[in-house]
């Protein structure tokens, strides 16, 4: 893969964070010119409390570099740089915390979920969408269709919703909410893992759900294109086993756009996963940006956003630099 | 009248069609018919009894702060379909604009229409969203809450009808249509736009469901218009108040049915068009 | 005198469609000698290439193989279960796709497919073999390493062509293999199928609508009209005195530099199989129908020494 093109993709990536970034400083302060952190500040400084020290320290420091004296650009050029540094600031509904830090606790939670919820309805999924469109596959699959299309219409939380009361609250098969039961105290040890298996597997159950017939009707419509083509009839003209000429003529080509699809649909994903957590106080960084927005911790709420668009983004762009391993016909090469 | 048999003849050839459609249409008629039946007053807080499971007075039952969810269901329905129908529109608007556009004149336009709408896929719209709509809260409206939602739904419609726009400009007529001196514009209208309506309809409806998914999205996370009793108002009151465990079913399935009445009946047009678009597809499973 | 390698007695193929049953072949008789190059002509929709379909077993619904029999080197192809035809195709019966364009895997190195293929029929491709292969249609041992991207349309079809004499197949059937290509390669490419051919001793049937191809490279021609074979006899008897009228229209309407004149086509228009007409399928556009030709369907005679034909107007002569 050529450099110049290596560089182009990041320079990309970069514009991206930048505008992003750009958007959560400006759009807060359009039209009304209020600065909702300022505000948000100036009432904590007035209710005063044990807190008292603390705060004042942050309104210094926040009056420092966002201060009404100083000009627009200079807060903006503030703003950037401390996002370079990745220094997202003091949380302002739970001082002394520090955003960065709360985000650390929370990722490796989402992170987890989201690996293991995607791999696994991504893979069942186009598995299931290519036996489904394979002329020679057992009839039975092509029962799956209808069900697979209903689930992937209904929202991933919704299902959620109703997956909690089903088997969290009737038939109590599963705990209703949090990462690991109240008062368990987190540690490297089987009994916690176990925990920790057992409150995932309704948010992770939600989504494969609803995300299996989603990349399944998606592979289904690529495999049907791929066996309409010239090069399958002939492999089976020239005698290649019917599972050859499915998994490495039909599957492995069709495979390429779905691929695709899983990049562009990724914002999606995270977006749905970060309502299921909610549901299910997940304590993951979707459950940090809902209770962020209900005290109104400003900061935290950019510092979350701004994350997720960097992970995203990040990810997006490595993908892209993966796609030629797949795709010979697509070298990158200038 | 020969049109209408025509068209109801096609829906047995296409039942994934005729079944989304007429669940719409049941919807639609809920909140139509409803409106005739019900006193919209009794979808506002204290207006009723609270907390009553579903009987012959309530049939919905109602909620912890005293709403008829029955009348709350008549409202509250229609509002969501236009709030999805409003940014679903205007999506597809900015969709139609910006794919024509890209798609028939290429060039440069084309690489920077499209490189725009490419990397802002990336970016995780709700999340943009709901960072916007937090900043935004106190002062939003129905119509604020379309349009901040229609702000980022442009850009699937775009995608698509893009790709349907290059595959047909290469076609024939349209050489023909040029070679008969027709310019850009009668060209699009007259010749393109009819052969693409059925990928339009059909991006309308995707843009419409992920409109209202958005909409449900932001409300459910409490970021909506705080005083209308839309669907997605009313499952955050739901969760908020902890219907779930206190067992007042009622309050949050009975939206929840509907809503996924919603989304099915939506999904299954969009799919139903689809074939009607591809009919290849119509012989495989 | 060649023995017969290939005997198809009485093949019929139909199309069961909304609108009634469509005898795309229809009782068709053929010996195919062995190590002969036979070529097999008509028109789109007379039923040539859905003859070699039918021996590789690949008709789809809604067609379907109503009856006769196939018989080579002692097996009737028409009979084989499943597994035999996936093993019989390519090792003893291969073909050389219309398309070469996209004929291909696009995800695989040629060499790739090449010994895949190979290897699913239990006899993978032994040191240098695939040079060797590549070599004989005329490429470079270097294109194994390629993608079928990289390659042109000449090259690609060459390709084609070694995956095809990759098992030392028997028979091999051509369907139209040089049509997507221009003259000049159409011409190696020709020469090149021909050379193999007479290497591996092997009988080629060539399907195409080029009677030009056909001269240069076929010994006998068979004549495809409407489903059925109407035709038969080495290539000099086909051009220097064809019997049935059809042949005879479609030698006179070959463009000549001796002989100026008009332009002559076949007039009429083209039949339907779902609606065909009554006895010779031909009489509503032959020049030289009699009043029985509408009712009287003509047999597959020989008229002369080696040369079959299918009209009335032999059997007239022979009466």
């Amino acid at each position: 893969m050529h450099w110049g093109y290596a560089l182009k993709r990041f320079a990309l990536f970069l514009l991206v964070i930048w505008a992003a970034a750009s958007v959560n400083f400006f759009v807060p302060r359009l039209g009304t010119g209020r600065d909702p952190i300022r505000e948000k500040l100036g009432q904590l400084a007035a209710s005063g409390g044990l807190r008292q020290e603390g705060v004042e320290e942050m309104v210094k420091a926040y009056q420092a570099k966002f201060g009404l004296d100083k000009p627009l650009y200079v807060q903006y050029f503030n703003y950037l740089g401390d996002l370079l540094r990745l220094d997202l600031g003091y949380s302002l509904a739970n001082y002394p915390a520090r955003v960065g830090q709360m985000i650390g606790n929370a990722m490796p939670w989402t992170l987890g979920l989201l690996l293991v919820s995607t791999l696994v309805s991504f893979s069942f999924g186009t598995l299931a969408g290519a036996l489904v469109a394979w002329p020679r596959s057992p009839r039975f699959l092509q029962g799956l269709v209808v069900p697979l299309m209903t689930l992937s219409a209904i929202p991933y939380y919704l299902l959620g919703l109703i997956l909690l009361y089903v088997l969290g609250l009737e038939l109590k098969l599963f705990p209703l909410s949090g990462g690991y039961a109240p008062g368990t105290l987190p540690g490297w040890n089987l009994d916690f893992a176990l925990e920790v298996l057992h409150h995932s597997m309704l948010p992770a159950l939600s989504i494969v759900l609803a995300a299996v017939g989603f990349w399944g009707l998606g592979m289904r419509g690529m495999m049907v294109s791929t066996v309409g083509e010239d090069y399958i009839s002939l492999a089976e003209a020239n005698g290649l086993r019917d599972r050859t000429i499915f998994l490495r003529y039909a599957v492995r080509n069709a495979f390429l756009p779905q691929f695709t699809a899983l990049g562009l649909s990724l914002a999606n994903v995270v977006a749905g996963q970060v309502l299921v957590e909610v549901v299910f106080a997940y304590p993951g960084v979707g459950t940090l940006l809902f209770q962020s927005i209900q005290s109104s911790d400003y900061t935290a709420i950019n510092g979350v956003v701004f994350v997720i668009i960097l992970s995203i983004g990040l990810v997006t762009m490595l993908m892209d630099f993966l796609y030629p391993l797949l795709d010979p016909r697509i070298s990158h090469r200038r | 009248m020969e049109r209408l048999r025509s068209f109801l003849y096609y829906l047995r050839e296409n039942p994934k069609l005729g079944i989304g459609l007429g669940m719409i249409a049941v919807l639609i008629l809920f909140g139509v018919v409803g409106r005739l039946l019900v006193d919209p007053g009794l979808a506002q807080p204290l207006s009723t009894t609270p907390r009553q499971a579903p009987s012959w007075e309530h049939l919905f039952g109602t909620d912890d702060a005293g709403r008829d969810l029955l009348t709350v269901m008549v409202v509250g329905m229609p509002l969501t379909i236009r709030i999805g129908f409003l940014a679903g529109g205007v999506g597809l608007g900015l969709g139609i604009l910006l794919g024509f556009v890209s798609g028939y004149l290429g060039g440069k336009i084309d690489t920077v229409i499209r490189g725009t709408v490419d990397t802002l896929l990336t970016v995780p719209s709700l999340v943009v969203l709901i960072s916007i709509a937090s900043t935004v809260r106190e002062e939003i409206s129905i119509e604020l809450m379309a349009l901040v939602v229609a702000s980022l739904s442009w850009m699937w419609p775009t995608r698509t009808i893009r790709a349907q726009v290059l595959t047909l400009r290469e076609r024939a007529y349209v050489q023909m249509a040029k070679l008969n001196g027709m310019n850009s514009f009668e060209i699009i209208w007259k010749e393109l736009f009819p052969n693409l309506l059925p990928y339009l309809a059909a991006s309308f409806v995707g843009a419409v469901s992920w409109a209202i998914l958005a909409t449900i999205g932001l409300e459910a996370l409490g970021l909506g218009p705080q005083n209308e009793p839309t669907m997605g108002m009313t499952i955050y009151w739901a969760i908020t108040f902890s219907a779930l465990i206190r067992g007042m079913w009622w309050w949050w399935s009975i939206p929840i049915a509907f809503l996924v009445l919603l989304f099915v009946g939506l999904f299954l047009v969009a799919a139903g068009l689809d074939e009607l678009a591809n009919p290849k597809q119509r012989r495989a499973v | 005198m060649a023995s017969p390698l290939l005997e198809i007695r009485d093949l019929r193929v139909h199309f069961e469609t909304r609108r009634g049953v469509a005898r795309a072949v229809n009782e068709v008789d053929l010996t195919l000698y062995s190590g002969e190059r036979f070529g097999l002509v008509g028109e789109s929709g007379s039923g040539k290439t859905t003859l070699i379909l039918a021996l590789l077993r690949m008709i789809k619904k809604p067609g379907f193989i109503a009856g006769g029999k196939a018989l080579m080197e002692g097996t009737d192809l028409l009979a084989l279960d499943p597994e035999q035809v996936r093993q019989t195709r390519l090792a003893r019966v291969a073909m050389i796709p219309q398309g070469a364009m996209n004929s291909l895997n696009p995800v695989l190195r040629i060499g790739e497919q090449l010994a895949l293929t190979m290897r699913e029929h239990g006899q993978p491709p032994g040191e240098g073999r695939l040079a060797e292969l590549l070599q004989a249609v005329g490429l470079k041992p270097e294109v194994a390493r390629r993608y079928p991207h990289e390659l042109s349309g000449g090259m690609k079809q060459r390709v084609c062509i070694a995956q095809a004499i990759s098992l030392k197949p028997r028979l091999i059937l051509a369907d139209e293999p040089t049509s997507a290509l221009d003259v000049v390669v159409q011409r190696q490419i020709m020469q090149t199928l021909r050379s193999l051919q007479e290497g591996l001793d092997a009988t080629v049937l060539l399907v195409g609508h080029d009677m030009g191809l056909m001269a240069q490279f076929a010994q006998r021609l068979g004549i495809m009209y409407g489903g059925k074979l109407v035709e038969v006899g080495t290539v000099e008897q086909i051009f220097r005195s064809p019997q049935h009228p059809y042949t005879q229209l479609l030698i006179a309407s070959i463009p000549s530099f001796e002989k100026k004149g008009e332009f002559k086509g076949i007039p009429g228009v083209g039949l339907s199989l779902l609606n065909p007409p009554g006895g010779c399928l031909f009489h509503p556009r032959c020049p030289k129908a009699l009043p029985r030709c509408a009712s009287q369907e003509p047999q597959l005679r020989e008229v002369a020494p080696q040369q079959l034909a299918s009209c009335l107007l032999h059997e007239e002569a022979q009466a």
